[in-house]
């Protein structure tokens, strides 16, 4: 009996060191001792990393939201009340420009959830290797990070007022969610950004945000898409060249194609409701031969016109509209690529990853070969739906 | 006079050995020299571990209930027998370090940054030398309550991460060097699937001595096949780009994002990793003090567990000062290394048996 006692006194002891030691608070950091970092953004001026990095005031993010739910008023919002601290720390390097916050912020920033990083355009045109190396070695930034190029300088894109989200980096995130809708934004993660220039391509494409004048304030807004050849922004892609390059990758999902009916201004708008492309490459004497195929679908969503098209025939004719519309977007995206000689549509990538003994022999000219390409489109647009109406609001 | 009394299912050992190989190996993939062919790399040494799994099962069924060490001396003689069963005591041991080293990196690097190594270490050899002390029996139980939970996790992250998989990331399929797959396949062979050598000491505890090639051949497959689940998941999400992560199977828990809702769990990760390194500490440790206990002739292999974990806690200390030694180690000195153990060893004992005609009937 007394045996037992004496092993029960030693679990008991014994459970009470592993508690001592297994308790793992040894790292704890309470939310009162993190600089919560929701964006960032890394400029380039003369030659000196300027790190912005918008950190998030968690009490007043949650009263900012209770007091337009609870409807308090009292001027909780317009009152000054940001929920955000903009911090700018300058260096000649990135993490001590990182460290060198902490010379002015009561916290120590912490990156793990960071939305978005916004490389300003001079430190994108520089070269972004030396920039982003850290945000992916580092333990605490993710790579599913959302990934920008702004138009001008990153950290006013920080500074912007946050519109219904509670910091502009969440409203930017939100953003990048939603360029599904127009498909004429794309959103890149950290991730897939690094996947891609790593690839054999050696070139990817960043959204690019901007300031835009609003009626009360400068909001963010996505506008057109940057391209990099190596890790050197070298130029960019409009909204509609942006969806070319979209259908290619196979990634429109959603977005408005208007039809331009005739010259007076007759529209029909289609809504796209679902892609697949892909694209086929193969190498042929005197260059390379690319086959981009999409197959689209689409819903009538509107006729800006008395002529009647809700018809078998006329939504063939629509389809045929449609067709030639996407065809228009591909080859102007495939056009300003090799004008910027940017193989953004990873054309080599499929040629390396279909044959790669042939992609050997044509990897150390590849650049010029690229501008010899020969595209062919081949789409497929239906329409399926025309909507709750058969006819034009008024018709003939 | 018994060692060990304890008696385990062949059941119970599958999982064991599946929670065995998944130690290390959930985290530091194997087969990462092949890039995004090591799926490739890892069927291969998977395939070259079940002819070895075949072979211990010969040599053990040969030897009804012996271990490696009393199977070495046995057909050896007690100096040279003894000489060759501490060669493979120490194989064991300083392998236990080593998956303490690995937890010690990525523990240090990704979860605690701040809390000094050897209390990490501490907490897992402590528990070890605790699921050691009862015997084999409570060692497997250990496999039948973690390992299942682990394979879960196994599954619910593939799933979790199923709308980021792309079947371009395995593309080209089959391009690479012959040396390079060759090299890999043989590293994936060795570690962590030829490792499974350990269980040399641990299968002659089998209920049912006949079901030992089963319980090997089992093991290895529902370890290999689990494996090649979350390398294949990870080759999904991350493309090419696998091999430039450290750690690419803690990685993409990052990546999951399932409506926004399931995010951030690497820690899914993380923990299959602790609980299966833990698994794979335990069994290599038990190793250790049985077959040291067998080698000196002690009472019990009891009083061998603070100090062989001790010891193995320092070790795994001073193993590397840095971790790019450790990756150069597990992938060019390991492969050349653990054959040694992993084959020739057992190899030579089961050609002594042969020779000496061993184990001689009772009766005759």
């Amino acid at each position: 009996m007394s045996g037992n006692i004496t092993h029960r006194v030693c679990l008991i002891t014994l459970l009470g060191i592993i508690l001592f030691f297994a308790g793992g608070c040894w790292d704890k950091r309470e939310l009162d001792q993190l600089g919560i970092v929701s964006g960032t953004g890394v400029d380039l001026e003369n030659g000196t990393i300027v790190l912005t990095a918008q950190l998030v005031k968690p009490g007043q993010v949650k009263s900012a939201g209770s007091a337009s739910g609870g409807g308090e008023g009292g001027g909780g919002q317009g009152g000054g009340q940001k929920t955000t601290l903009v911090f700018e720390s300058k260096a000649g390097s990135i993490f001590e420009a990182i460290r060198k916050a902490t010379m002015q912020s009561s916290r120590k920033l912490y990156f793990s959830h960071n939305e978005v990083l916004i490389l300003g355009k001079a430190a994108a045109e520089k070269g972004v290797q030396p920039l982003l190396d850290f945000f992916i070695r580092d333990p605490e930034p993710r790579p599913t990070q959302w990934l920008l190029v702004a138009a001008e300088k990153a950290g006013e894109i920080l500074k912007a007022q946050p519109g219904l989200e509670s910091t502009s980096a969440s409203d930017l995130a939100h953003l990048m969610a939603n360029s599904i809708y127009t498909s004429e934004v794309t959103s890149i993660r950290l991730q897939d950004f690094f996947e891609t220039i790593s690839g054999k391509s050696r070139a990817a494409v960043l959204p690019i945000v901007k300031l835009q004048s609003g009626p009360d304030t400068r909001r963010v807004i996505l506008d057109g898409t940057a391209v990099f050849r190596g890790d050197r922004m070298i130029g960019s892609l409009n909204s509609r060249e942006t969806r070319g390059l979209l259908w290619v990758k196979g990634r429109v999902k959603n977005g408005i194609i208007p039809l331009m009916l005739s010259p007076d201004g007759e529209m029909a708008e289609i809504e796209i409701v679902g892609s697949h492309g892909s694209l086929q490459s193969k190498s042929v004497p005197g260059g390379i031969e690319v086959k981009a195929v999409v197959h689209a679908d689409g819903d009538l969503g509107d006729l800006m016109t008395r002529t009647d098209l809700v018809s078998t025939n006329g939504i063939k004719y629509l389809e045929r509209l449609m067709g030639s519309a996407i065809r228009q977007e591909i080859r102007a995206a495939f056009r300003k690529a090799v004008q910027l000689q940017a193989d953004i549509f990873g054309v080599g990538n499929s040629i390396y990853q279909d044959d790669p003994k042939g992609w050997s022999r044509l990897k150390s000219h590849w650049n010029e070969l690229f501008s010899k390409t020969r595209l062919s489109i081949d789409v497929k647009a239906k329409l399926r739906l025309v909507g709750e109406t058969t006819k034009p609001f008024v018709a003939h | 006079m018994k060692l060990e009394e304890g008696r385990i299912t062949s059941k119970d050992s599958v999982l064991l050995i599946t929670g065995f190989l998944f130690g290390t190996s959930l985290i530091f993939p194997p087969g990462l020299g092949a890039g995004n062919k090591a799926w490739l790399a890892l069927l291969a040494g998977l395939a070259v571990a079940i002819l070895l799994g075949l072979f211990f099962s010969v040599l053990l069924t040969r030897f009804p209930g012996k271990t490696l060490v009393e199977i070495a001396i046995l057909t050896c003689g007690p100096v040279f027998g003894k000489l060759i069963a501490l060669l493979f005591l120490i194989y064991l041991f300083y392998l236990g370090s080593l998956v303490m080293t690995n937890f010690l990196f990525f523990l240090k690097l990704l979860i605690y940054p701040l809390t000094p190594p050897a209390v990490l270490m501490m907490v897992i050899v402590v528990l070890a030398i605790y699921a050691s002390w009862n015997g084999v029996e409570v060692i497997s139980r250990c496999g039948l309550v973690l390992v299942p939970l682990t394979i879960i996790f196994i599954i619910a992250t593939t799933l979790m991460l199923a709308n980021q998989m792309e079947l371009k990331s395995f593309k080209p399929l089959f391009e690479i060097e012959a040396r390079k797959l060759i090299w890999a396949s043989f590293g994936a062979a060795t570690f962590p699937f030829g490792e499974v050598v350990a269980f040399l000491m641990i299968l002659p505890f089998l209920n049912q001595p006949g079901k030992t090639r089963q319980t090997y051949v089992f093991g290895l497959l529902t370890g290999g096949g689990f494996l090649l689940l979350s390398l294949v998941r990870t080759i999904g999400v991350l493309g090419p780009t696998l091999s430039d992560y450290l750690f690419p199977a803690f990685t993409v828990g990052k990546m999951i994002n399932v409506g926004t809702i399931f995010t951030r769990l690497e820690m899914l990760a993380g923990v299959n990793f602790v609980i299966m390194g833990f698994l794979k500490v335990v069994v290599l440790l038990y190793g250790t003090a049985l077959g040291s206990a067998q080698i000196f002739r002690l009472k019990s292999y009891r009083m061998l567990l603070v100090p062989l974990g001790m010891l193995m806690l320092v070790l795994s200390l001073q193993n590397f000062s840095n971790v790019m030694e450790n990756i150069v180690f597990a992938r060019v000195t390991y492969p050349i290394y653990a054959p040694f153990f992993q084959l020739i060893i057992p190899l030579f004992l089961f050609i002594m048996a042969l020779i000496r005609r061993l184990p001689r009937q009772a009766g005759g």
